[in-house]
């Protein structure tokens, strides 16, 4: 999954993506970005 | 082929430019609050690719759309109505009817100024989810919202006016996380301001 990664200013596929779930029960992923190492976030299933 | 993200990409058909700004970032907050990923064209900005074919993509790889015909006005140079909100709001219905058959489930909102109004310039949309907010970010949010709890099946979304709080807080602490990440809050693209209410929404919400 992809996500635009804020620090390099560029799309980004997500590295160590992990699946969250936010509080109103909607999925999400998480994970880092894998040219920076910057923190990645995105709604949505991976 | 149907993507792995269909279910969760919500295209947004909306003017661009500076007047209709804020309303188009508190649809993308809503949505994101949702658990929705916004797609729309300005993703793309340095692409090459043809704008309309760009926009054919994206409405093939969503399930979900938005169209904002409450800007059908005269321009005053030209004397012409913008045609672009009602042509792609055509290719979204067409892709509904004519695709293949994991696009007939397609859903879509349209949100116009004033009630009734449409009907005085693109009739044939009756009978669709035709939801009006009169410039009213606040009506905007709660109608978005409400659409996406009914549409999708979503059991346990914040409620309209939960979410308009949140737009609100987004709104204050966004000028703070620009200056962290080396932007300004005033200028920020399509994509720096999806990425950051897309973590904004999942770490806070």
């Amino acid at each position: 999954m992809q996500a635009y990664c804020i620090k390099c200013r560029a799309k980004r596929e997500i590295k160590d993506a992990k699946a969250i779930t936010m509080k109103n029960g909607r999925p999400a992923t998480q994970g880092v970005c894998p040219s920076c190492g910057a923190k990645m976030y995105r709604v949505g299933k991976g | 082929m149907k993507q792995k993200d269909y279910d969760y990409n919500i295209f947004i058909n909306c003017p661009f430019d500076r007047t209709y700004a804020r309303m188009f970032n508190a649809i993308v907050f809503t949505i994101t609050h949702c658990g929705f990923y916004v797609r729309c064209a300005l993703e793309e900005p340095d692409s090459s690719e043809n704008r309309l074919l760009r926009i054919l993509n994206i409405i093939s790889e969503c399930k979900y759309s938005i169209h904002d015909i409450s800007r059908q006005e005269i321009d005053t140079s030209t004397q012409l109505p913008r045609f672009n909100m009602p042509l792609e709001l055509g290719i979204f219905l067409g892709a509904k009817s004519f695709g293949k058959q994991y696009h007939k489930d397609k859903k879509c909102l349209i949100l116009d100024k004033e009630p009734y109004r449409y009907r005085q310039s693109v009739s044939d949309i009756a009978g669709l989810d035709i939801e009006y907010h009169n410039g009213s970010i606040k009506k905007a949010i709660v109608c978005v919202r409400n659409w996406l709890a009914n549409t999708s099946g979503s059991k346990r979304l914040y409620s309209g006016s939960f979410i308009y709080q949140h737009y609100l807080q987004f709104q204050k602490e966004l000028p703070k996380i620009c200056n962290q990440n080396n932007l300004d809050a005033r200028g920020l693209t399509f994509l720096e301001h999806n990425s950051l209410a897309n973590a904004w929404c999942i770490q806070t919400i």
